[in-house]
């Protein structure tokens, strides 16, 4: 498994690096324009950047955004041309299991998302520190201070959609390769994806409304959704979450989350055995 | 002898054609065979389930004793028809890659062969041309140690320098102890390093046999004897 995913590395990381590299390129670009209109504001010239602001804010983050949704889309595509195109030949040909293969592609997807936002977070921070010196100390020491047990359950909670809608769209892909005896009908796997996250949203909607008990990890109790309620001061009775969000701390449904684990695990030994068993070229 | 491929009652059927249809056969170990066929009979089909990319729809298909799977995929070198390796590699990746993947692969005799096809190790698999590409496939299949190796249309599409070079390459480097299967319709051309001879044709058996005794039955080269079955 590692072996293949040396070889997924390798035939990517120039489309993930040059991504990169334009991300921090514009980055560069959107804080010198913050620090020199900063600076020009700082001298007096009177001119109001608080619609400067907001504009380089919504360029940052239309810079990030579709840096990950072209990841994300290079990602899905190498699996697609896995399916679809005769590469497929050499891999579906290796002494590997459909799990294997899988796995090597999760990981590695996961792998590029993670040194993506890290290399973007990383980066800005550290211009922002050349840039603006001891006054982004003090917010980056703010923002230190914010980082509690509620952004690692943001965390927690995102790090599992993210695999789960992986999972899910590979499952989506390998059933429409499958189901219409093998042909390939652009868009399929999107409609099958569609509604695959519709339901299993529903479910886990569901579940967490029939297991309303919560985890706090910041002191690892487990809450009922009325103690969580009256310890965030939510009014009212908010059935269905995954998630709690108020007063700097995040709950998580414990059965929810679990039941989100459960699909990505049946999701991958479905798709594993799809391509193990079912594919044909 | 000991079989290493049996087939029973294969069958194939797609909406609606029967790609195979209830094909019995038994491959030796130790032999080159050919699988004879015009387009459209059966050939890539036969070697794609043998090869475990493709299910049958009715019937049994044993490698070496196993249903075509991850095992069944370590023992067999499979040429596809068709430009297979990553288009991101150069030929080093290529030779690292099967090195990586099969336990059975020998880097040198990539290395020898790669010299007899003069091919530069460097060079970007999306440069090669046809020919170069199909050297380079047949260097990385052949350089393994596999029981069985299966070659579709091995000179298919192919200049005739480059054609005698994987000929050669095919003989001198096809192991005693292996099995070859190989798929073509340029009959002439490979005639002489089959042992054993298939003839495909509407996915049906029509006639299969050694090849020097069929020379001998029927009176023509197998060659001849390809356009008589086909050529009606």
């Amino acid at each position: 498994m590692r072996k293949y995913m040396k070889y997924e590395i390798k035939g990517s990381y120039k489309f993930i690096l040059g991504i990169i590299a334009i991300v921090l390129i514009a980055s560069t670009i959107i804080q010198l324009n913050i620090s020199k209109q900063m600076k020009l504001d700082m001298m007096g010239s009177g001119n109001d950047i608080t619609g400067f602001g907001t504009f380089m804010l919504i360029a940052s983050i239309a810079v990030i955004f579709g840096a990950f949704l072209t990841a994300f889309f290079q990602i899905i595509g190498s699996f697609r041309k896995e399916l679809y195109e005769d590469r497929g030949y050499l891999t579906f040909t290796l002494p590997l299991t459909g799990n294997q293969i899988l796995g090597s592609k999760i990981i590695v997807a996961l792998l590029w998302y993670l040194a993506l936002g890290l290399s973007i977070v990383i980066y800005n921070l550290l211009l922002a520190f050349i840039l603006f010196g001891g006054e982004w100390i003090k917010v980056g020491k703010e923002i230190f201070n914010m980082i509690n047990s509620g952004v690692f359950s943001l965390g927690i909670i995102s790090g599992l959609s993210v695999i789960m809608t992986q999972i899910l769209i590979y499952f989506s892909m390998a059933l429409s390769k499958v189901s219409v005896r093998n042909k390939k009908i652009g868009g399929l796997w999107f409609i099958i994806f569609i509604i695959l996250n519709a339901l299993t949203s529903y479910l886990v909607f569901k579940i967490s409304s029939v297991f309303p008990y919560f985890l706090d990890l910041s002191t690892f109790k487990v809450l009922h959704q009325y103690e969580a309620h009256s310890l965030m001061n939510i009014v009212g009775n908010v059935q269905g979450q995954t998630i709690m969000l108020g007063n700097n701390n995040i709950f998580i449904n414990i059965i929810g989350s679990l039941s989100q684990i459960v699909i990505s695990v049946l999701a991958f030994i479905t798709t594993g055995h799809i391509i193990e068993k079912k594919i044909d070229l | 002898m000991e079989n290493i491929i049996e087939i029973k009652g294969l069958t194939k059927s797609y909406l609606n054609k029967k790609a195979l249809n209830n094909v019995d056969l038994n491959l030796e170990k130790g032999k080159v065979i050919g699988i004879l066929g015009p387009n459209g009979s059966g050939k890539t089909t036969m070697i794609k389930i043998i090869t475990g990319i493709l299910r049958q729809s009715k019937g049994d298909i044993l490698v070496d004793g196993k249903k075509p799977g991850v095992y069944t995929k370590s023992v067999v070198s499979y040429l596809p028809d068709r430009n297979f390796l990553y288009e991101w590699m150069n030929i080093q990746d290529g030779i690292n890659f099967y090195k990586d993947f099969y336990t059975d692969f020998d880097e040198n005799k990539a290395y020898e062969l790669l010299k007899f096809m003069k091919l530069d190790r460097n060079a970007k698999i999306s440069s090669l041309s046809k020919g170069m590409t199909e050297k380079l496939n047949l260097t990385l299949v052949l350089s393994r140690k596999a029981k069985v190796y299966v070659l579709d249309e091995p000179i298919a599409g192919v200049d005739p320098v480059a054609r005698d070079q994987i000929l050669d390459a095919i003989i001198n480097n096809y192991d005693k102890e292996s099995t070859m299967l190989i798929t073509t319709h340029l009959v002439r051309d490979m005639e002489n390093i089959f042992d054993d001879v298939v003839f495909l044709r509407d996915g049906e058996i029509y006639l299969t046999g050694n090849a020097e005794d069929l020379r001998e039955e029927k009176g023509m080269q197998i060659d001849e004897l390809y356009k008589e079955i086909f050529g009606e």
